[in-house]
């Protein structure tokens, strides 16, 4: 993954801490980071509004806004590229795919399936770990990710 | 004009491949029931079997998202736009 995506995806991380980020990242089959587009996390707004349902807020997980999600969806499309990969943070813990992770991940309605998942680790304000995850059958396999100069 | 309902991409083959659904303005409950009348299957994946929407999925009436609004109780309007739109969410 190109250093300047990464780069891109920590910045974001650190502005939101204490809350997780999300956003999603468009390409090509030739380069497939090549654009990180930030998207609001309303984990926060739909706990206060509705806890029971809710019952985390935006630091201990995202929501990704539904209209920037599919904004960045059709802009990817006017550019010729598609979602490859949805990346998030996590505060104050580490860089696993979690239960809930994976269960919204691997629903059958998931709009991306085909897309890696980016989780970053943002700890005492700092980032400490990154991983890359990517659907293998019924489950999503950990892989390094690797930096390459952009 | 009436209405019309914008289907996810993952939805798409329980609804002929078809994109987009017409359906008579109404509480967002019978548009979704009107659907899926004609393309079973869609609907059921839609909402949940008491008859809520599912944990993953949410319904947007133009920009509003139902949640916000009546849920399916939500009027739609002649010429409103009713979007299917799957949740990404997750967390620590």
């Amino acid at each position: 993954m190109p250093t300047a995506a990464l780069n891109e995806v920590f910045a974001h991380a650190r502005e939101a801490d204490p809350e997780e980020c999300c956003g999603l990242i468009t390409g090509t089959h030739q380069a497939p980071f090549r654009h990180v587009i930030r998207c609001r996390n309303d984990m926060t707004l739909h706990h206060r509004r509705d806890p029971a349902s809710y019952p985390r807020d935006g630091r201990q997980g995202f929501y990704m806004n539904e209209q920037d999600y599919l904004r960045a969806e059709d802009d990817a499309e006017a550019r010729g590229e598609r979602v490859t990969c949805v990346y998030h943070s996590h505060v104050e813990a580490g860089a696993y795919f979690s239960e809930m992770d994976q269960d919204f991940a691997g629903q059958p309605l998931f709009p991306f399936p085909d897309a890696d998942h980016l989780v970053v680790a943002v700890i005492g304000g700092k980032i400490v770990d990154q991983a890359l995850f990517r659907r293998a059958a019924e489950s999503f396999v950990g892989r390094v990710v690797v930096h390459a100069r952009s | 004009m009436g209405v019309t309902v914008r289907v996810p991409s993952a939805l798409r083959a329980l609804a002929g491949g078809r994109a987009e659904l017409d359906a008579a303005p109404g509480p967002l409950r019978d548009v979704l029931a009107s659907i899926g009348r004609e393309s079973p299957g869609l609907v059921a994946r839609v909402l949940a079997d008491e008859g809520t929407l599912r944990r993953h999925v949410n319904v947007f009436v133009n920009d509003e998202d139902v949640r916000f609004r009546d849920f399916l109780d939500t009027p739609v309007r002649e010429g409103d736009r009713v979007t299917i739109v799957p949740a990404i969410a997750g967390g620590a």
